[in-house]
């Protein structure tokens, strides 16, 4: 279960694209316009944001599209340039959000997770929710989670040990289920 | 990417309720915003070559100031309609693709289309 890359396209129209025929180009777009929104979404939170680099990852995409070997990939290839793109974006100075989760992270372990699991079943406004977490533990378990990346893969897109991300991911799942037992509440 | 198994009861809902997210999630972008040679987002050369394009026009406009007045293009509706049968045909060569007809068939409807563009006057290009 994933956002839906995995939709794969015919050989000759990869071609085609490749070679700058707009028509197939357009079949590209509009398969895969949808995962890709969603993916950006989800690591941005932002919508507009999440428009305006979307908007980026496809004229980047044709214009690197030459460049595609494995015509089975370009689902796979198109996440890749899509996530990287967005995390090269998120780096910059002005997206750097500083959130003060430090309060949270020291309050006591949660209660067994089933009883997290039932509230969260509960919970109205998930996005609200999802600001408990700093924009990179957001990205951690959204690209976990949702995209299904594993955690050596996250590491090399952020360029860390994966131990790192581990450990950032189960904290980011503890802040959750801290948050979802108060936030019902 | 992976083949993971959340054993988490958490873990697991939280993966549930973050897909329905995602899927609650619809763009609204547009085809012509991503087209190529339309793509707003522009590199630098292209803006290069807007620059010298708005520089040849003043000076063009320049030399014919003192000119005698040319007619409006009489042809310029005509535009529109072969404007039309271009994207009909851009319309037929996706569907042809998705039905994935025969590279004999595409042929023929990439000749079609190469055929209207010839008889554009202004020539527009993929």
């Amino acid at each position: 279960m994933s956002t839906n890359f995995a939709t794969q396209l015919d050989h000759s129209l990869i071609s085609a694209a490749k070679r700058g025929r707009s028509a197939a180009q357009r079949v590209i777009f509009e398969t895969y316009k949808t995962p890709v929104y969603r993916l950006i979404r989800g690591l941005t939170r932002d919508p507009e944001l999440a428009q305006d680099l979307s908007q980026d990852a496809f004229i980047q995409a044709f214009q690197k599209l030459p460049q595609l070997q494995d015509h089975n990939a370009l689902g796979s290839w198109l996440k890749q340039l899509s996530v990287n793109l967005t995390l090269a974006h998120l780096r910059k100075p002005q997206r750097l959000v500083a959130v003060d989760s430090a309060a949270l992270e020291h309050e006591e372990l949660p209660q067994p997770s089933q009883a997290a699991a039932e509230r969260l079943s509960e919970l109205d406004d998930l996005e609200k929710y999802l600001e408990l977490l700093q924009p990179e533990e957001q990205q951690i378990v959204w690209l976990y989670l949702v995209e299904d990346f594993n955690h050596n893969e996250i590491a090399e897109l952020y360029q860390i040990p994966a131990a790192t991300i581990r450990q950032r991911y189960h904290r980011a799942l503890k802040k959750l289920q801290q948050g979802v037992l108060k936030y019902v509440e | 990417m992976s083949n993971k198994s959340p054993d988490d009861l958490f873990e697991k809902a939280l993966k549930k309720r973050l897909h329905g997210l995602a899927e609650s999630y619809h763009t609204e972008l547009e085809w012509q915003q991503v087209q190529p040679q339309q793509a707003k987002r522009t590199s630098w050369r292209w803006g290069m070559g807007i620059a010298a394009a708005a520089v040849l026009t003043v000076a063009i406009t320049q030399l014919n100031f003192n000119s005698p007045a040319t007619p409006v293009n009489q042809n310029t509706p005509m535009l529109l309609v072969e404007n039309y049968r271009l994207d009909a045909i851009e319309q037929k060569i996706q569907m042809a693709y998705l039905r994935g007809v025969s590279e004999a068939e595409l042929q023929q409807l990439w000749q079609q289309r190469e055929l209207l563009l010839a008889q554009q006057p202004n020539g527009r290009t993929l």
